[in-house]
């Protein structure tokens, strides 16, 4: 208690005067008490103590050796064994590279955890495989990258909240066992608490949004855990999710645009402290299709789609006509100078799986023009010359063709071209780039088919009020924003209209009985008054991770599962007795 | 314009006061019809408070056409002048001024609400919940949320420079077939996760993973619990965790926390330290471990801390079982004690302890045990545990593999802190939308079935695991 007394440092406690991050030249000849894991064994006599702020390296005198022989038969202690040094700070003569040029000489060295040895991997070995780092996360989340990244994440998560903090906003907290089971929840997960009784635990959009909009509040928000059921998890998705999420009441677009505008501005300057805010660019989800071939498109670098269908369309290939006039596409990409780079960007054949019907072939301009062609062609000299002059292709250029045989399978083959090359030749001319892609449809092309499937947040409101315009060429009220080419956000302005959210429904195709089965349970709630509102949400995981270079958001989550959903570290989940599974659900 | 201005409205129903008078251009306000008045006149409330709005004797017909078709709750936008009211209403933040009515537009109509339910003073506990939307919308419990706000903030503030980093666990954690109390979470092939009653067993492996000071708000579901209104189905916590800290380290920044809030939300100077005794000390001087000190110490807030809690207690049945975390430090002499005779190992006291407010549990928290040989004559000698026990607290079991630095934790009712602070009878009130005992929810007539065809993937077969939990407690165990 005395050392508490006699220290300036904050993170004194019984256990410790300073933390292994904190001692300086200033404490030489003090007298110090330090905790840690023994992270190396320098030599016979030095090893280094590691905490959560730091290391320090600690000389083992005669005296603690002997200790140590007596304690655990070894002159030192095994590798992350935990252990209190008590001891004097001593300046380090030659001060060792990168670490901190004191030392501390114990007189003092007492274990508190031993650890077993062997240590099935070092936790700051970079090449750890995925599965070790989570199903041994324990062992993993000691390496001083992992602190960095969590220190990280708080300081974001609060940052935000200052923002919304300062400008009057509340927090409401929504439940997990959040509403009963109804479609519109059928990509969440279900939570069994008795025999037919189940709930539905909150997916990305969860009923309590437009129920807290119609219990008064006006500007609210909420760290919320979110969940998703798949079979399989891509590097930026994970079953259980955390989402920032905003409501506002009496809103229009424009204001949850500023807000967007505002958060961004706020996350740049105040929370990462650059100079200037991380560029925005603002693309009708049309635009972003057309001219990315994406709708997350990744603006770091400046690729452009370049529409071909007129010189397709005249062209005397009979196979790019014909696909053209059968309502295909032919987009192209060109690239400067990339005739030399055609091995980094390596076999885009693989790029071409479903949908059918789309083809992919390039060719470089030679010297005196000479062309080189890959691929099968249906494609004659004539045409290429045509596509690139109409390209404005030089001497040296890539340029790549995708055909599809819908206009949007073609983009998106020749989108996800565009992601190939940028990746693989880093084009990148920017560190960070959002985008807000705005006014998505509410139906969503098949690739393979072409066909229209209704989907996205049927609760917002059309661009357009009129019932007249076709299903298919409805746009939503809402956008999306995009960092780096990964969905990070989306934000809507709700229909508070419940007359004419009604009519839309049928309009959409649902009866009164799908309507009811989906929405009953909300349409109830919100018939006693419901404000005009909107809605903005930022995915917490996908900020921190892309902010932290990182392409996967496994690493900024404590105890993340794998890609299959499943947790290695606790072996979850695990099978169920049959009989007792269906006796819950009631089948 | 007001720093609350958006597409729909000028000001808020709360902020126009005299000076605004002929400094405002037209005011456009959006709320809830709170009341329908003579004059013809109508309150006007949103979540900031609520302005008396009349009929202008010039508007146009349309407006008095709209007025009279107004019901309770309706959804409105109004355009007008703001003016001075002849006569000031005291009760009202705005009561000196009324804006005159131009124009109006209905946004969203309501079906009129069940009687009383926004004004009586006092609502039945069934219709607070069924109808939570139209009882939320109540200044009062709007205010609580302000309040409930900048508590959450001040506390997360503080710790942060305390050097807390915020992590958070999952929800999705594993199903025990054995335990009856978590809700299963049952995915395709008849597997399933459950939901973890909280965070303590979780948290184990962030401990090994060597994080220092940690801390979250985390939320809990239970099961089984006790029908008081201080309890509930779903609450939230707040869960904080130091290393290499004792008891007495952590109650001080545990004080530190609340006389913060105290201070900085409420103004009120909370006396720290708490009064602290142990267990026995607390019957015998307080005749409770639950004490309310408030008027001892003269303070409308006062806590305590009880420590040393017997580790056993015994259950319906006669049994003697664990009544503290199992993984809870105990102390060394009761443990040697208790091995040589194992009759008296009742008599064995832990390091657990509880916060307790104004006479309230608030916390309970322990010291956790880092020393695997003292946890394994713990659990082997004491707590009997088998291999179907080594499996239930693998957690505990496997984050000694490595190293565990010592570490106390502690697991805060924030719902119920909130309750206190306001001065509620229970927490529900606290919550935006709590559930009713039982765990049903009124307003969205939850929980329920679910349709064969939602569930065909769950109920389908599925291979076998390739494993047993004897082969992963093998090899976390024995390794």
């Amino acid at each position: 208690m005395n050392d508490r007394a006699t220290t300036a440092s904050t993170m004194a406690t019984a256990f410790r005067t300073h933390t292994c991050g904190e001692l300086g030249p200033d404490h030489v000849g003090k007298e110090v008490r330090l905790c840690g894991a023994v992270s190396r064994v320098l030599d016979d006599d030095h090893i280094e103590l590691r905490d959560a702020f730091g290391s320090t390296v600690v000389t083992v005198t005669p005296d603690c050796h002997t200790l140590l022989q007596r304690q655990i038969e070894a002159p030192l202690p095994t590798l992350e064994t935990i252990i209190q040094v008590t001891g004097q700070v001593v300046a380090l003569d030659p001060a060792p590279a990168g670490a901190q040029p004191v030392g501390v000489v114990a007189d003092g060295l007492d274990i508190l955890s031993i650890a077993r040895s062997p240590l099935l991997f070092d936790h700051r070995d970079p090449d750890v495989s995925r599965w070790d780092r989570i199903r041994y996360r324990y062992l993993w989340l000691r390496n001083p990258t992992a602190h960095k990244l969590f220190a990280f994440r708080t300081t974001f998560s609060h940052g935000l909240r200052r923002y919304l903090h300062d400008r009057d906003f509340r927090e409401v907290e929504t439940p997990i066992l959040s509403a009963r089971w109804s479609p519109e929840a059928a990509d969440s997960f279900i939570a069994i608490r008795g025999m037919e009784q189940i709930f539905s635990l909150p997916g990305a959009r969860p009923v309590h949004g437009p129920i807290q909009m119609a219990s008064g509040f006006d500007k609210v928000y909420e760290f919320a855990r979110r969940f998703s059921r798949k079979d399989q998890y891509g590097p930026m998705e994970q079953p259980e999710y955390t989402l920032l999420d905003v409501n506002m009441a009496w809103v229009k677009l424009p204001d949850l645009v500023s807000l967007c505008d505002e958060l961004i501005g706020y996350i740049s300057t105040g929370i990462l402290e650059l100079a200037d805010p991380i560029p925005l660019t603002e693309l009708s989800y049309d635009e972003a299709w057309r001219r990315f071939g994406s709708e997350t498109p990744d603006l770091r670098y400046d690729l452009e789609l370049v529409d071909l269908d007129a010189v397709g369309a005249s062209s005397r290939s009979p196979r790019v006509r014909m696909t053209i006039e059968a309502g295909g596409a032919l987009r192209g990409l060109r690239l400067r100078r990339g005739a030399t780079r055609e091995r980094q960007i390596g076999f885009l054949d693989d790029l071409v799986t479903d949908p059918v019907g789309t083809s992919l072939h390039w060719f470089t301009l030679g010297e005196g023009g000479r062309l080189d062609m890959k691929g099968t062609w249906g494609y004659d000299e004539r045409l290429a010359r045509d596509i690139g002059n109409a390209m404005g292709a030089q001497f040296g250029d890539l340029v790549v063709l995708a055909a599809g045989e819908t206009r949007r399978a073609a983009e998106d083959l020749a989108g996800r071209t565009r992601r190939h090359i940028g990746e693989r030749l880093s084009l990148h001319e920017r560190e960070h780039a959002l985008v807000r892609v705005t006014n998505p449809p509410y139906y969503h092309e098949d690739l393979v088919t072409g066909d229209l499937h209704l989907r996205g947040d049927l609760l917002t409101r059309p661009v357009n009020d009129d019932l007249d315009t076709p299903g298919a060429e409805m746009r939503a009220q809402a956008f999306t924003l995009v960092l780096d080419g990964v969905d990070v956000g989306e934000a809507s302005v709700r229909n508070h209209d419940l007359k004419h959210l009604r009519q839309l429904f049928r309009h959409f195709g649902l009866d009164g009985m799908a309507v009811d089965q989906r929405f009953g349970h909300l349409l109830d709630v919100l018939k006693h008054g419901y404000p005009p509102n909107g809605r903005l949400s930022l995915g917490i995981d996908r900020w921190v991770a892309l902010l932290s270079g990182l392409d996967s958001i496994d690493d900024v989550i404590p105890m993340p599962k794998i890609f299959d959903g499943s947790d290695p570290l606790v072996r979850s989940p695990w099978p169920m007795n049959r009989a007792l599974l269906r006796g819950y659900l009631g089948v | 314009m007001s720093g609350h201005a958006t597409g729909y409205r000028t000001h808020t129903c709360g902020e126009l006061r005299p000076h605004h008078v002929g400094k405002v251009g037209p005011i456009t306000l959006a709320g809830h019809v709170a009341a329908i008045l003579e004059g013809p006149a109508l309150l006007l409330r949103d979540s900031y408070g609520a302005t008396l709005v009349v009929v202008d004797a010039d508007a146009p017909e349309f407006v008095s056409e709209a007025f009279d078709r107004l019901g309770p709750e309706d959804v409105i936008q109004v355009r007008g002048k703001l003016a001075l009211r002849p006569t000031v209403d005291e009760e009202l933040a705005t009561g000196a001024v009324q804006v005159m009515m131009s124009g109006i537009e209905i946004l969203s109509s309501a079906e009129p609400p069940p009687d009383a339910l926004m004004t009586a003073p006092e609502v039945p506990y069934e219709d607070r919940l069924a109808h939570r939307q139209l009882y939320l919308r109540r200044p009062e419990m709007q205010d609580r949320f302000r309040v409930r706000e900048q508590v959450v903030f001040t506390i997360r503030d503080y710790l942060i420079k305390q050097g807390f980093l915020e992590l958070e666990t999952p929800q999705l954690f594993w199903y025990d077939q054995v335990a009856t109390d978590p809700e299963p979470v049952p995915v395709a092939g008849g597997r399933a996760f459950a939901l973890p009653s909280g965070p303590v067993v979780l948290n184990q492996y962030i401990k090994a993973g060597q994080f220092d000071r940690f801390f979250q708000f985390v939320r809990i579901t239970r099961r089984e619990i006790n029908p008081t209104p201080m309890h509930g189905s779903e609450y939230t916590a707040l869960d904080l965790n130091m290393a290499y800290a004792d008891r007495e380290d952590f109650c001080r920044v545990v004080e530190g926390l609340l006389a913060a809030v105290a201070k900085d939300v409420f103004g009120i100077n909370l006396p720290v330290p708490f009064a602290s005794k142990s267990f026995a000390e607390a019957l015998q001087t307080w005749g409770t471990d639950k004490p309310d000190l408030r008027d001892a110490q003269g303070s409308p807030l006062a806590g305590a801390w009880v420590h040393t809690y017997p580790f056993f207690t015994r259950n319906q049945d006669g049994d003697m079982v664990p009544d503290v975390v199992v993984f809870s430090r105990v102390f060394d002499d009761d443990l040697l004690m208790a091995v040589s005779r194992p009759e008296d190992r009742h008599a064995v006291r832990s390091q657990a302890f509880d916060l307790v407010l104004n006479g309230v549990e608030l916390a309970s928290a322990y010291v956790g045990n880092h020393n695997l040989e003292l946890q394994r004559i713990l659990w082997e000698n004491l707590f009997q545990m088998g291999r179907e026990d080594m499996i239930r607290l693998r957690a505990p079991v496997e984050s000694h593999r490595f190293g565990l630095p010592p570490h106390v934790g502690m697991n805060l009712g924030f719902d119920r802190l909130m309750a206190i602070l306001l001065g509620l009878e229970g927490i529900d009130e606290a919550m935006a939308f709590p559930k009713e005992h039982g765990c049903r929810d009124r307003m969205l007539r939850a929980p329920g079935p679910v349709p064969e065809e939602a569930v065909a993937d769950i109920v389908a077969d599925a291979e076998p695991p390739t494993f047993t939990l004897d082969d992963y407690l093998k090899e976390i165990v024995e390794s």
